[in-house]
């Protein structure tokens, strides 16, 4: 928008005026593209970020595993037989109302994030 | 057109640039006389805005904020230019289709591309408060109060920064005459 010349204006002022250049129509639409270019950046340097620690978790994963083998045998054929013990109480504490409350409240919670992240 | 969502932040971000996108693109233009300049000096500005959007709330002070960050970036990139100003790349698509008209016209284009050259080469060559006051000055319509709050000093000190700017705008215009 071009400023207005003043009534009482002077050479200078006359021809601060007439050096107005409208901004060219490309550069109004990178600039109305701005948000979306940093967008993609942030969402490209994420990607980038969570490729690497991805990457550095999962070779920590198979090193741990590979050393504490023997070990984790031994829990996971521990925890098997528990879990099947656990198992027949299952279908009790699913229909428990304390576990519904729950349920509804994390989905209720949830819909209001999504809800925060639209608005 | 923008594509993907739009969020709050994403619609007053393109109503500052309607409003006042070609005002600090003529700032950056009469602060570096050079179209390539302006062009990057007011997309990092409006880049700037962008990312502190969110976390600005003064809203009635909006203006003064984009104004400001403009001129750091002016100042910014100036620096980095090391201020050489190269000759100002004439706009490729109104003009040339003037140049079909008659050579009165053609006279009359020349002229005042040349009086636009002459007075951003002068402004870019005043020192930087005086380029800053004059060309706030014009951009603000001539109101001192905003000029002032922009740079940040009392209105009497803009006051003589515009003084001094236009008498030394007249001698090198003068020069350039002569």
């Amino acid at each position: 928008m071009k400023p207005s010349l003043n009534k009482n204006h002077d050479n200078i002022e006359a021809m601060l005026a007439n050096s107005w250049e409208a901004m060219p129509i490309h550069l109004e639409e990178q600039l109305l593209d701005v948000p979306n270019q940093l967008r993609s950046q942030q969402v490209e340097r994420f990607d980038k970020l969570a490729f690497v620690l991805n990457s550095i978790l999962a070779i920590w994963t198979l090193g741990l595993i590979y050393t504490f083998k023997d070990t984790i045998g031994i829990n996971v054929m521990g925890l098997t037989t528990k879990l099947s013990a656990v198992g027949s109480f299952l279908p009790t504490i699913i229909s428990h109302p304390v576990f519904l409350v729950l349920v509804i409240g994390l989905l209720g919670f949830t819909w209001w994030r999504l809800d925060m992240d639209t608005t | 057109m923008p594509k993907g969502k739009q969020t709050k932040s994403d619609e007053i971000f393109q109503l500052l640039v309607k409003e006042h996108g070609d005002r600090i693109f003529n700032l950056a233009l009469m602060k570096s006389n050079q179209i390539t300049l302006a062009e990057d000096i007011t997309q990092e500005t409006f880049i700037r805005v962008y990312k502190g959007l969110n976390s600005f709330r003064n809203e009635a002070q909006i203006g003064t904020w984009i104004y400001r960050i403009a001129l750091n970036v002016c100042h910014t990139l100036l620096m980095k230019e090391s201020r050489i100003s190269k000759p100002l790349t004439a706009f490729d698509g109104d003009s040339e289709s003037h140049l079909t008209d008659e050579s009165t016209n053609v006279q009359h284009l020349f002229q005042a591309e040349s009086d636009k050259q002459v007075i951003r080469s002068a402004i870019a060559k005043l020192p930087s408060k005086q380029s800053d006051a004059i060309t706030l000055y014009y951009l603000r319509e001539y109101k001192y109060s905003e000029v002032a709050e922009i740079m940040d000093i009392p209105i009497n000190t803009v006051k003589s920064h515009l003084r001094r700017a236009k008498e030394n705008l007249r001698e090198l215009m003068e020069e350039v005459e002569v």
